[in-house]
């Protein structure tokens, strides 16, 4: 007993002298003249590819001020997600409670984006700037007044797509075929809005499980009496649908989702010619023959770091873009709990690359859609053509499920 | 009826690949005891491998084989460097495997990215076969795919039940002592049953590859894909494999096809059924 | 016994004290303490599997995912307080335990393993598909954190020590089970079952007893993470997650119920400090399994045991 007694004197006298290392070592270490911004990245996991892209985007747009606001230095703090929410929260928790971030800037998927958008509730003194995720429900579902989005959601990519396709393409009767997630419900979404308004109705939907990898079930149930097939699909599972149209003989025009014919796809060594000619599509970033001042400099810059415009450098460019013109507007003060900063970022205005953008009040953007067509480059290869720049795309106030019919979007 | 003969078609034909992919595991086990829980992995190196190497060469088969051989030699190699010692721990064998699994998928999400992968599949069966009568034509990959399980699955059979080294492999699984005392080298008999089973698995990769895309996550699915054809068929047995092919393969796409959100469900609620009557499988020993 | 008690009665003050004495409170609380205390409890209902009927489970996830997925749906979706939601939560994932045990029973070793992971891995794949009950890969965010007697659970201390008292109170009561007769029998079972059974011992009920108890400690476990994480989406239920926590048994020690713990603490530590060197930092914490498996397979509390058997031999031969 008494030998008990003197090891728990022990102890408490060891945890003491813990308590009082712990206690000295605590203080943040906060330097007056940096502003630090935690940077969430998808670089593992399936947006690996993309990744990289947004911070090439991000390193324009610090290289324009030299990273520095009024003699603050501006200093990124990177972490890498695996595109999962989970990960996405326990990274953001880190940034903000470990390193004491002032701003989040990310993060890449619209499912991270929406716990991301929820997570900025528990955090009022952070603010958080969303990098490319397209969620709509974090935006305009129960907004958070210190959460920013500068690009707009994935129906809005959509934006005057579903008009063209009935008025100018004549197109009466469509089937869609789609990935079962979020963002393909989106985006079939606001192709659908349009569509359907203009007078063109949804006969069939087929919505295979996301990872299928295999559409040939879902090809064969697809209705013969259509004008046009909607596929919101992308990467390899659109050279995948693509390939397969071709193999199974499926001899219908395609309207893109808003990945479903950007450069990759249309680069790919697959055998998809016949299925992808003349297919329309939609979304934020311009076809190669779009041309304005703004664009040509930003394309040049891209140029001269490696790349060109695609949807992960041109939304991280402009979200990057964005975020800092709000620090150089009010010189990099985050006083009084960034209140004077939020404000500039919730009435911002400037003419990005690609077209002019504003903020409505759930602080989502409101920007340009981009609409173009696949046609033959003439020596065996493919090329795009712009049909047309919708200007002043809002976001809707519907998060968007399953698109079965034109009743699922009214 | 376009839709369910296209359906079963699919299902016939990726049971054709599952069955590929299920009988280097089943076989491995079968004969060893020893259960490979980086079968997917396995896979999905091989899709790497067997897609960079037709790139270059610009050539299917020699992708293929490249597949099939770097995935024998691997696995052989983990079977020497980790599993031997302890081959008659059949937990602690599959926990170490299980570790080769979350290593390998890193080393291979840091070395090919998180992009999905297709290779192409050799001109001479990429055309289509039409359908009379439905409009549609399916492709003639696929049903090659399937004519080349069956090759496998005779080739199987015939070596394990008929042959000389059949006996032999049989034998030295019963009762290694005494055939080692016949002047058998048991040890290299269980090497090259390894490395069989692991060139079954590359080949499996090599050809799935080409019929379905391929990346991250790959390996978790055709984990799951194997997992679910052995426990329905029978671990060990190579007409439990084929059986259990067929079931998952054929019902998977059914499910996919008519009832997308419960697909999932559907295939388990099967394996769970026909586990609730046989726990051993349907053509299983009784453990 | 008393070397026993002491050791107990300091880690237990370790604990409380705890967050005073970390630097970086708030992270190392939340990210470090709560984040172990949560896995710790999963992992604890697979050892405890394992230490009394000799089985390895990958379906605890399972039972935690139906938990924790009714939980967030009905509190999300629904609007049922958490007052109803949690009981039915931790009954419907215990009840679930009843169909899988009635199937996984029947087998042993890798089938048993197998089959578990199976089931796990089915799980993922109907959460992944099943839009409109789970919401697909983006998961049920923004689950509320529990407020019980007014004091609201969303902040960093007060939800530390909720799970550190659930922790507690969840060990204690494994400790106290494996004492009394069904216990002991459970041993009996996991040593010798056809033993058990000539001396006159269903022994069926008796492990699915344990089963049971085992995915109740599980479906609690999940409603944990699903306040911790605020967020359940497929991955909480994926096959990495699963490794996850076979590292955590199998490094802290599958044989003990203490290892569960020490497995969780220092995975979190060392995958906290590693991921600064490498995003592929999963990657370093398989070859850390694959190591311990190889060279001590009953874990760190095992190498412990290992030592002080060794050094009491000793002992024991110079006096």
């Amino acid at each position: 007993m008494k030998a008990q007694r003197i090891s728990r004197t022990a102890i408490v006298g060891v945890v003491a002298g813990v308590l009082a290392a712990g206690l000295v070592t605590a203080p943040s270490s906060q330097a007056a003249g940096t502003i630090k911004i935690g940077y969430l990245n998808a670089t593992i996991g399936p947006f690996a590819g993309g990744a990289p892209q947004i911070t090439i985007g991000l390193n324009i747009a610090l290289k324009e001020i030299k990273s520095t606001v009024a003699g603050k230095k501006i200093v990124i703090l990177e972490e890498a997600t695996d595109a999962t929410p989970q990960l996405a929260l326990e990274k953001a928790k880190k940034l903000i409670e470990k390193d004491k971030v002032d701003i989040l800037f990310g993060p890449l998927s619209g499912d991270e984006g929406v716990a991301i958008a929820r997570l900025s509730k528990k955090y009022p003194k952070v603010t958080f700037i969303n990098t490319t995720g397209s969620a709509s429900e974090a935006t305009n579902q129960s907004p958070s007044k210190n959460f920013f989005r500068f690009h707009g959601d994935a129906a809005q990519w959509s934006g005057g797509v579903g008009e063209i396709a009935y008025k100018t393409l004549g197109y009466k009767k469509v089937a869609i075929i789609a990935d079962d997630y979020s963002f393909p419900y989106a985006n079939a979404g606001g192709f659908a809005t349009g569509f359907c308004k203009a007078g063109g109705t949804i006969v069939a939907a087929q919505w295979p499980a996301l990872g299928t990898k295999d559409y040939s079930s879902q090809i064969a149930a697809l209705p013969k009496d259509v004008d046009a097939i909607y596929a919101g699909l992308g990467g390899a599972d659109a050279v995948q649908f693509l390939k397969q149209a071709v193999q199974f003989g499926l001899k219908k025009p395609l309207i893109g989702g808003a990945i479903l014919v950007d450069g990759t796809v249309l680069g790919s060594k697959a055998d998809i010619g016949d299925a992808v000619l003349n297919t329309i599509a939609g979304g934020p970033v311009p076809d190669d023959s779009y041309s304005t001042p703004e664009y040509d400099k930003f394309k040049a810059q891209l140029k001269a770091a490696g790349t060109g415009p695609n949807i992960f450098s041109v939304l991280g460019y402009n979200s990057a873009k964005s975020m800092l013109a709000g620090l150089v507007a009010v010189k990099g003060d985050l006083s009084n709990n960034q209140a004077a900063y939020r404000k500039v970022l919730s009435t911002l205005k400037w003419n990005t690359p690609t077209g002019p953008l504003s903020m409505d009040k759930n602080r989502n953007a409101i920007v340009s859609n981009f609409i173009y067509q696949v046609v033959s480059d003439g020596k065996g290869g493919f090329a795009t053509k712009s049909l047309k720049r919708q200007d002043k795309v809002a976001q809707g106030t519907k998060v968007f499920g399953r698109v079965n019919t034109c009743a699922d979007v009214k | 009826m376009t839709q369910f003969i296209f359906t079963f078609l699919n299902g016939l034909t990726l049971a054709g690949l599952y069955f590929l992919v299920a009988s280097g595991l089943t076989l491995i086990f079968g004969l060893m005891r020893v259960i490979n829980l980086a079968h997917g992995a396995f896979y999905l190196l091989a899709g790497y491998v067997s897609w960079t190497i037709a790139d270059k060469t610009d050539n299917w088969f020699y992708g293929a084989v490249a597949g099939a051989l770097t995935l024998g030699v691997f696995g052989t190699l983990v079977y020497v460097l980790l599993l031997r010692k302890f081959q008659y721990e059949e937990l602690r064998v599959a926990l170490i495997t299980l570790g080769v699994s979350l290593v390998l998928a890193q080393a291979m999400l840091a070395i090919f990215g998180g992009d999905y992968y297709q290779t192409n599949s050799p001109e001479s069966v990429s055309f289509s076969v039409p359908i009379p009568g439905l409009g549609l034509s399916y492709p003639f990959f696929r049903i090659f795919v399937l004519i080349l399980a069956i090759i496998v699955a005779v080739g199987l059979w015939v070596f394990i039940s008929k042959t000389r080294y059949g006996a032999i492999i049989r034998a030295g699984v019963d009762d290694t002592t005494m055939v080692s005392a016949l002047g058998i080298n048991v040890q290299a008999v269980f090497i090259w049953i390894f490395f069989l089973g692991s060139v079954l698995v590359g080949f499996a990769g090599s050809v799935g590859g080409t019929t379905n895309s391929f990346g991250m996550g790959t390996d978790g699915d055709y984990l799951l894909f194997s997992l679910q054809v052995v426990i329905i068929g029978g671990l060990g047995s190579i007409g439990g494999v084929a059986i259990g092919s067929f079931l998952v393969g054929v019902i998977g796409q059914f499910a996919t096809g008519y009832y997308p959100t419960f697909a999932g469900i559907i295939t388990f609620a099967m394996l769970i059924l026909i586990l609730a009557f046989r726990p051993q499988g349907i053509l299983g020993k009784k453990q | 016994m008393t070397r026993k008690r002491i050791m107990y009665a300091t880690v237990l003050i370790l604990a409380i004290i705890f967050p005073f004495i970390t630097p970086d409170p708030d992270f190392w609380v939340s990210s470090g303490g709560t984040r172990a205390l949560w896995l710790g409890v999963t992992a604890l209902s697979m050892s405890f599997l394992n230490r009394n009927l000799g089985l390895m489970s990958l379906g605890q996830l399972f039972f935690s995912g139906v938990a924790g997925y009714i939980v967030a749906i009905s509190s999300v979706t629904h609007n049922v307080k958490f007052g109803t939601s949690v009981p039915l939560a931790i009954l419907a994932g215990t009840l679930s335990g009843v169909i899988i045990g009635w199937i996984a029973l029947k087998t042993k070793g890798v089938y048993f393993l197998m089959l578990t992971l199976a089931v796990t891995l089915g799980l993922y794949s109907f959460a992944n598909q099943a839009q409109e009950i789970t919401r697909g890969h983006t998961g049920i965010n923004s689950i509320p954190s529990p407020i019980i007697f007014g004091m609201d659970f969303a902040y960093v201390k007060p939800l530390y020590y909720l799970f550190l008292g659930i922790a507690v109170v969840l060990f204690a009561l494994c400790k106290f089970l494996e004492k009394t007769s069904f216990g002991i029998a459970l041993k009996g079972v996991r040593d010798n079952e056809d033993r058990m059974i000539s001396m006159g011992y269903r022994t069926m009920p008796l492990k699915m007893i344990a089963f049971v108890f085992s995915s109740f400690l599980a479906s609690i476990a999940g409603v944990m993470g699903v306040f911790y994480v605020t967020n359940i989406s497929p991955d909480s239920v994926g096959l990495v997650r699963s490794i996850d926590l076979l590292v955590i048994v199998v490094v802290g020690g599958a044989t003990y119920l203490g290892g569960a713990f020490v497995g969780a603490i220092l995975i979190a530590v060392f995958e906290a400090i590693i991921q600064d060197f490498t995003q592929y930092y999963v990657g370093a914490t398989g070859i850390l399994f694959i190591v311990v498996l190889m060279l001590a397979p009953q874990g760190l509390m095992g190498i412990a045991a290992q030592v002080r058997a060794r050094r009491a031999k000793k002992t024991g031969a110079s006096a």
